[in-house]
């Protein structure tokens, strides 16, 4: 716009220039953009999305900027952004909007587009309604025994498809109704993102446990009806517009329920039945292993069954302190382990006792109910490295770290027992040990001093709560909870070493006889024969030799039998073993270089 | 023939299964700055393995176990004090100057304990095949500095690899009785 002084100033030079908008320099007239062009409008959930071409006109100067207007009547929604398409929000579902766009530049805002009138709407079902199923059990089907409490109450694997428009979160309950006007929940997660769209058997990654009427125990409460005929359970899957606001715990399908009734855009359900059958051992055994993690006040692992196995799953980190009042050096801190999925520790579901025992002196024995490993008593490398506990290497928890930097116990882990009364593990169990049967505490279940046999340090004195035949009882007295094993371990006993990660092995020679002979049995003896005439000589950095042993030399073993067998499997630290055999130590000539020494195993 | 190659396997076993084990099987030194000067150490060795590369690397493993289980124990106490020999050397430790620290005091095992158990790693390989451990031992040190350690150059032992080091400075505050609280900075 010019103003008065620049009109008068125009009026002195007309004759020579022509008049500009303020410039000393004359320049192209500008002025406002054109309107925007072509508009379409694209209707959404309370939303409009307006497409447009660029004006005709930038009336000279670059378009800065567009604004979209949507009027409903007096009720006016503007939007401002610097290109096409613009998303203009927070419009009513169901009322009608006129729509424009206009074009901004340096010069102001030009004329606005043609109107186009779009009306919101609510979400709806992208393609067919919202279902929810599983692979367990169709809609009116039977739920098999292994999802129940009969079984190895494993949670089944559900899927849901069309989820609606604009779903932000999912929840799911599965629900009961026991007797007329009453509702028991089994299973209630809530906060599962509405990325996911199914949930695995045994799922215990996806959204947040809640409490069932069963509690404490959160997840997946298998139905474990106490009265007679089928029962009716039913799966619902509920997608909500706006995340769940709940936090702390003891949080139930009540609860849910009623923080998500304003924002369920649409429910989908499942109904299976259940009638209750005898359950099988492994199926009892799994409820035992079950149940003992309620006990826990320091960590609750995720147990899952199948016929054979119980798996218990981890971190292996305890609640409780840690490293603790350990008198001898350990300067470790404890590392979470990956003991989950495929690395769970398996705990056989039948245990039985075995012809045989199996020695348990090397590592893991067994899972506390808190998911931490107990080892044996013994150093790394075996018991003639010394007793952990002894040594002083144990926390005030009697554990440590590893030299994965993982924590187990050593002997009873006593902080997690301290969560509870102490008569209350004469009944329940501490742990499991890795063939199937129970650790318990000091007693039994009577409350008398648990009496350790002296094969392997349990008894058979029968025991609520866990398998039947054989229990292990932990004590204060080295090997604190068992000696050896009484039943058939678990592969994860052989395996232990790939549980841990991460997992660096040593570097492995391969091995060679060049120079090495064996010759058959001489005199009842197996003889091994190294001879070496060489004096080997290294150069470790130059300047430093090393003239090696030059020597022949030859070992001779035999296995123990009779009356010598028994008596070397009578010491105490051959308890727990089944062969020895004696060993020489010999030059190639003959002569004798070392004791003989009885080796068992 | 065939009783040879069962012999054979069990001693096979002395090598091949010596990977299997319940904690972390590498070789691992974890140093630890106590105050501005001194350093205590622990060192994760499997000593059977790393005094055989150091002193017979042209044996086979299995044959380094039962010559030196088999010597008598005083040749047995001479090639470990030659073994620890050549470890001081080659051991270097420099602070950022480049200034060699004088040696670790380490608190070997003896070789008489040493050598048992290279024994009990060869019986338990040759009655059985159940695996045995690559038994790492823990061998304290202790390393005192001349000037401040602010950073330092390690060169290890050869055999001693491959080695994790661990390094790091606790950070540890007098509380005094007057004190309530102290505050703790990580």
């Amino acid at each position: 716009m010019l103003n008065k002084l620049q009109w008068i100033f125009c009026a002195l030079v007309v004759l020579f220039a022509a008049c500009g908008s303020g410039s000393s320099t004359p320049a192209a007239n500008l002025t406002v953009p054109g309107a925007p062009l072509n508009l379409t409008v694209t209707a959404g959930d309370g939303l409009a999305t307006l497409h447009f071409s660029t004006p005709s006109s930038d009336g000279g100067s670059a378009i800065t900027s567009y604004t979209a207007t949507c009027l409903n009547g007096s009720a006016k929604v503007i939007k401002q952004g610097t290109a096409t398409p613009l998303l203009v929000s927070a419009l009513t579902n169901g009322s009608a909007y006129s729509c424009s766009v206009a074009a901004t530049n340096a010069q102001g805002t030009g004329n606005a587009s043609s109107t186009v009138t779009v009306t919101p709407v609510a979400p709806t079902s992208p393609v067919g309604a919202f279902t929810l199923s599983s692979q367990a059990a169709v809609e009116g089907g039977t739920l098999p025994i292994d999802y129940t409490c009969d079984g190895f109450s494993a949670s089944p694997a559900l899927t849901w498809r069309n989820a609606p428009l604009g779903t932000q979160e999912f929840a799911l309950v599965m629900s009961t109704i026991p007797s007329p006007g009453t509702i028991k929940y089994n299973w209630v997660l809530y906060k599962i993102a509405s990325s996911v769209t199914d949930l695995a058997k045994d799922n215990y990654t996806a959204g947040t446990a809640g409490v069932g009427s069963d509690g404490p125990l959160l997840g997946y409460q298998a139905p474990c009806s106490q009265g007679p005929g089928a029962k009716t359970y039913t799966f619902t899957v509920y997608a909500l517009s706006k995340p769940v606001a709940l936090s702390g715990s003891n949080i139930g399908g009540t609860e849910v329920l009623s923080a998500i009734s304003a924002s369920t855009l649409s429910q989908a359900s499942l109904n299976v039945s259940y009638t209750r059958t005898t359950p099988s051992t492994a199926a009892n055994n799994c409820t035992y292993v079950k149940n003992s993690v309620t006990g826990s006040t320091t960590g609750t692992p995720v147990i899952s069954c199948d016929a054979s196995y119980a798996y218990i799953a981890s971190s292996a980190l305890p609640s409780h302190t840690m490293m603790s009042a350990i008198a001898a050096t350990n300067l470790q801190v404890p590392i979470a382990q990956n003991f989950w999925g495929s690395n769970a520790w398996r705990i056989p579901l039948n245990p039985a006792i075995a012809s045989t025992t199996t020695s348990a002196v090397d590592g893991p024995i067994g899972v506390a109910i808190n998911g931490v490993p107990i080892f044996n008593p013994c150093k790394q490398g075996g018991c003639q490295n010394g007793d952990t506990k002894a040594l002083g290497e144990l926390d005030s928890c009697n554990g440590h770290a590893g030299r994965a930097d993982d924590y187990h116990y050593h002997a009873a882990p006593s902080c997690m027992m301290v969560g509870k009364p102490p008569n209350y593990w004469d009944t329940h169990p501490v742990g499991w040990a890795l063939d199937g049967f129970a650790i318990m505490g000091y007693n039994n279940p009577d409350g008398s001093v648990a009496t350790r046999d002296a094969t392997c340090g349990g008894n058979t004195v029968a025991t609520p709560n866990a398998p039947a035949g054989y229990a292990y009882h932990v004590t204060d007295q080295s090997p604190y909870v068992l000696s050896c094993f009484r039943g058939s371990p678990s592969p994860d006993l052989a395996g232990q070493g790939a549980k841990y990660s991460p997992i660096r092995q040593p570097p492995v020679t391969p091995f060679a006889v060049s120079n090495m002979s064996l010759s058959g049995a001489v005199d009842g003896l197996q003889t091994l024969l190294f001879s070496s005439s060489q004096s080997f000589t290294t150069t470790a950095t130059g300047s430093d030799s090393v003239v090696n042993q030059a020597g022949s030399y030859q070992i001779r073993y035999a296995p123990l039998s009779g009356a010598d067998l028994l008596a070397s499997l009578a010491l105490n630290a051959n308890k727990g073993k089944s062969s020895c055999w004696r060993f020489e130590f010999l030059t190639a000539a003959g002569a004798t270089s070392q004791t003989a020494q009885v080796y068992c195993r | 023939m065939k009783r040879f190659f069962g012999r054979v396997c069990l001693l096979w076993v002395l090598v091949s299964a010596c990977g299997q084990a319940h904690e972390l099987q590498e070789h691992k030194l974890q140093m630890v700055l106590r105050d501005d000067r001194h350093l205590t150490l622990s060192l994760w060795l499997d000593i059977p393995n790393a005094m055989h590369k150091t002193l017979e690397p042209s044996l086979t493993s299995a044959a380094f176990a039962l010559k030196y289980s088999a010597m008598p124990l005083s040749l047995f106490e001479k090639a470990w004090g030659q073994c620890i020999s050549v470890w001081s050397e080659q051991w270097q430790l420099k602070n950022s100057a480049g200034t060699a620290i004088s040696s670790p005091v380490w608190r070997w095992p003896d070789g008489a304990a040493l050598q048992n158990q290279i024994k009990l790693q060869m019986m338990a390989n040759v009655t059985g095949t159940a695996h045995a451990h690559a038994e790492l031992t823990v061998i304290a040190g202790e390393v005192v500095s001349n000037s401040i350690l602010q950073s330092a150059r390690l060169k290890m032992p050869t055999s001693w690899k491959p080695l994790m080091v661990v390094s790091y400075k606790p950070l540890q505050q007098w509380t005094p009785s007057s004190e309530k609280t102290v505050l703790l900075k990580f």
